[in-house]
């Protein structure tokens, strides 16, 4: 899929790094945050160029096939060199140096038949996963001395080195490299967050230093920012719904709930105010396309600061326009008149929320599924002084959404009332966030899942790709 | 001994190229020009195709044919994909030019082969540019080790051209004789070894044509490379059109140089069109050119 393809490419500070011509680079970090998945990555983007070494401390070529089943493409058995605890340990480390730079030079081509074109040669991709423990056992000096050796050697033969390490003093090291990146991780909640902190680039300016990303199915990939390209746009392919669920419209958010939402739930979701609103849109247009577009009725309470057209607009490029009569949307519609839109300006909230009940029987006179939504940060705002009323009406709103087994999305933000009986009324709550530019939603209650959320035009219509972060 | 007089064998000798390692067990040298570790044995083997044997010459049903034949097979496959030279034509042309760079006068007595391919505008217009390229690497690979084996050093390639050189080298008998009879071998190696495995290029089978002369040359360095220029190699390029496919024109220097035996298998050229008009610089006459009595003529 071309947009997974695209998103791999996340790091383009660190491929362009290596094609500039710079000769080697530190990659530190604690144990699995990594390090070898985001060498591997770099190695295998490079694999014209390059033939991979890779010289590692008691791990087998059978071992890292097993790990990272899509290596052995381009690390050949004969280019992963085992250098034995024994060796590191017992042995003088000079030893060990002495086997790194065979392992090295070794790649430089043995001549087998001289009568026969020789292969044009490939410059070496070193991957020093040993470093550590060799280290460990120099004094400081002649620490500086073999990493100033390597480092030369990756110069002599035109090729590019990397070093693995987790610990935390490598200043000789960082002072000598081309660059020194680190990947690290933190925990939100039950879940994880991967980062890379590019510290130092010869050469690159670099644009983003902090980068998530995630270690799905043993592949490094780098989260990006949120994107809207928009496609030519073509109708919108309903998924039907289960005896007991409501699909959310999404493919992919629908296997992560277990078929999609249940009938009668309430679900609440809290975007933070530094996410860009249009965050909503992958997860709200599918939902609501997928009740209209099946004859179900969609009820919905635009934000106070929005043309109501706005929320047309997401929605008619993807369905016969007849199908909008299944839609009431409640907000300022600026004179004009329209089956769908339902004017609330210039009235309190009262004699508003008298005609939202109104409109929802109206609605249900079929007895059909109906999706209610409501943004209630912004009600609260349009009605300061009916706070009481503006939060009673969520309760009530629940509890007629559970009686009658339809869907009420509520939407809020950190800050507002309305967040905290949001919280305690919904099924289900997500949080979408912010994390270095990236957009992420969480599953809070319960705690199903945290996804970097990015939304595709792909199939012509919005769709929200979640990828696990792992 | 002199370095003119001695094939330069032991390469070993020259420290800064060759380096003295052992890479997984095995002791070989790393050379340090073209970034190969070399190991003895292959090194042993690559000796045995290029040191020269006295009086050596190919004939069809020698040992030499069938192992070129399977060479220039799997090679012509092998440099589609990959085009850059085997380690022995690297070899070689390291051999020629420490030859070369090893003679204090600038100056060197010898014998100039100079041999193409007939008709290779038309090749050249026939194959896709892979085809061609890697006919032309099998065709100069296969020349430069018989040049090598009858105690001749390649100078260059042009194009579709082999330009060798046969200095006097010790116990290794007459240089022309040499040259001569490494032009006799190139043809037999053309017609059973390479065209054998070029029958499924659209093309009519190779044949070449060569001239060879004597006399002196002048060693000069272009850059770090040494080459020959002079009188022989001028009028040993300028001859090569007169031979036939299969034929081998000599000149007056080379004819003097030969024995009795060899030189009455050649036939003085006549010229009623006076296409030949090169006059000798001693005599002032035109200058006299030999063929051979065998060929396509």
């Amino acid at each position: 899929m071309p947009y997974k393809e695209a998103k791999r490419n996340g790091l383009p500070d660190l491929e362009r790094f290596i094609q500039i011509g710079n000769r080697s680079l530190l990659i530190k970090g604690r144990s699995g945050t990594g390090k070898e998945t985001l060498c591997f990555e770099l190695a295998g983007n490079n694999v014209k160029e390059y033939s991979v070494v890779f010289i590692t401390r008691n791990q087998t070529d059978k071992i890292l096939y097993r790990r990272f089943p899509w290596i052995k493409e381009f690390v050949s058995p004969d280019n992963i060199v085992e250098i034995s605890e024994q060796d590191a340990v017992m042995i003088d480390p000079s030893f060990v140096v002495s086997a790194i730079v065979n392992a090295i030079t070794n790649s430089s081509k043995k001549v087998v038949d001289p009568f026969l074109s020789s292969e044009s040669p490939k410059k070496p991709f070193i991957i020093l996963d040993v470093w550590d423990s060799v280290s460990r056992e120099m004094n400081a000096i002649d620490r500086m001395r073999a990493e100033k050796l390597l480092t030369s050697l990756a110069e002599k033969y035109d090729g590019f080195i990397i070093f693995l390490s987790e610990q935390t003093d490598t200043s000789s090291l960082e002072y000598l490299v081309d660059g020194v990146i680190e990947t690290a991780q933190q925990y939100y909640k039950t879940y994880r967050i991967r980062e890379t902190n590019l510290e130092k680039l010869k050469g690159i300016p670099i644009r983003r230093p902090k980068v998530p990303f995630t270690l799905q199915n043993g592949r490094f990939i780098a989260f990006s920012s949120l994107r809207y390209e928009k496609k030519k746009p073509s109708k919108y392919v309903p998924i039907s719904n289960s005896e007991f669920r409501f699909s959310t419209g999404n493919a992919d958010l629908d296997s992560k709930l277990g078929g999609g939402f249940k009938r009668g739930a309430v679900v609440g979701v809290e975007i933070d105010t530094d996410v860009n609103r249009f965050a909503l849109v992958p997860l709200l247009s599918p939902l609501t396309l997928n009740f209209i577009a099946q004859n179900n009725s969609a009820l919905i309470s635009s934000s106070a600061d929005q043309d109501i057209d706005a929320i047309v607009n997401y929605l008619l490029p993807y369905v016969d326009l007849e199908k909008l009569k299944n839609l009431k949307i409640f907000g300022h519609g600026f004179g004009a008149s329209s089956e769908y839109i339902v004017e609330r300006e210039g009235i309190d909230f009262e004699a508003s929320y008298s005609k939202w009940i109104k409109t929802y029987s109206m609605l249900k006179a079929e007895k059909k599924p109906l999706l209610m939504s409501v943004d209630y940060s912004f009600v609260e705002l349009a009605y300061p002084s009916q706070e009481k009323l503006v939060l009673n009406s969520m309760i009530e709103n629940s509890r007629t959404v559970r009686h009658n087994k339809d869907l009420l999305v509520i939407i809020s933000r950190p800050g507002f009332t309305s967040l905290e009986v949001m919280k305690s009324v919904c099924d289900l709550h997500f949080r979408i966030f912010d994390h270095e530019g990236t957009t992420f939603i969480a599953a809070l209650k319960p705690q199903i899942f945290l996804c970097n959320m990015q939304s595709s035009f792909e199939v012509g219509y919005p769709q929200l790709i979640l990828e696990d972060s792992v | 001994m002199n370095a003119l007089t001695v094939f330069p064998f032991d390469v070993t000798e020259d420290r800064i190229r060759f380096q003295q390692s052992m890479i997984d067990g095995e002791n070989g040298y790393y050379d340090t020009v073209a970034k190969k570790f070399i190991s003895l044995s292959v090194l042993r083997s690559l000796m045995d195709n290029v040191v020269p044997e006295r009086d050596y010459r190919i004939t069809p049903s020698h040992e030499r044919v069938s192992q070129s034949l399977n060479r220039i097979r799997r090679n012509l496959s092998v440099y589609q994909r990959n085009p850059s030279d085997s380690y022995a034509q690297i070899f070689l042309k390291y051999l020629s030019n420490r030859f070369l760079s090893s003679i204090p006068e600038l100056s060197i007595d010898a014998a100039i082969l100079y041999v193409d391919i007939v008709g290779s505008t038309k090749i050249a217009t026939k194959l896709p540019p892979e085809d061609l390229s890697s006919l032309i690497r099998v065709f100069s690979q296969e020349m430069s080790t018989i040049v090598s084996k009858s105690a001749g050093f390649v100078l260059k390639y042009a194009g579709d051209a082999v330009i060798a050189y046969f200095p006097s080298l010790q116990g290794l008998g007459n240089m022309t004789e040499n040259a001569i009879r490494c032009g006799r071998s190139m043809n037999i190696i053309v017609e059973h070894a390479i065209n054998p495995a070029i029958q499924n290029l659209a093309i009519s089978p190779l044949q070449i044509r060569a001239s060879i002369d004597h006399g002196k040359n002048k060693i000069v360095f272009l850059g770090s490379e040494p080459d020959l220029i002079g009188h022989t190699i001028t009028i040993t390029s300028k001859m090569t059109r007169f031979a036939k496919p299969g034929q081998i024109v000599i000149g007056d220097g080379a004819y003097r140089e030969i024995s009795a035996g060899l030189a009455a298998e050649f036939i003085k050229y006549s010229d009623d069109n006076a296409n030949w008009d090169y006059t000798s610089p001693e005599t002032g006459k035109i200058y006299p050119i030999y063929l051979s009595k065998t060929g396509d003529a």
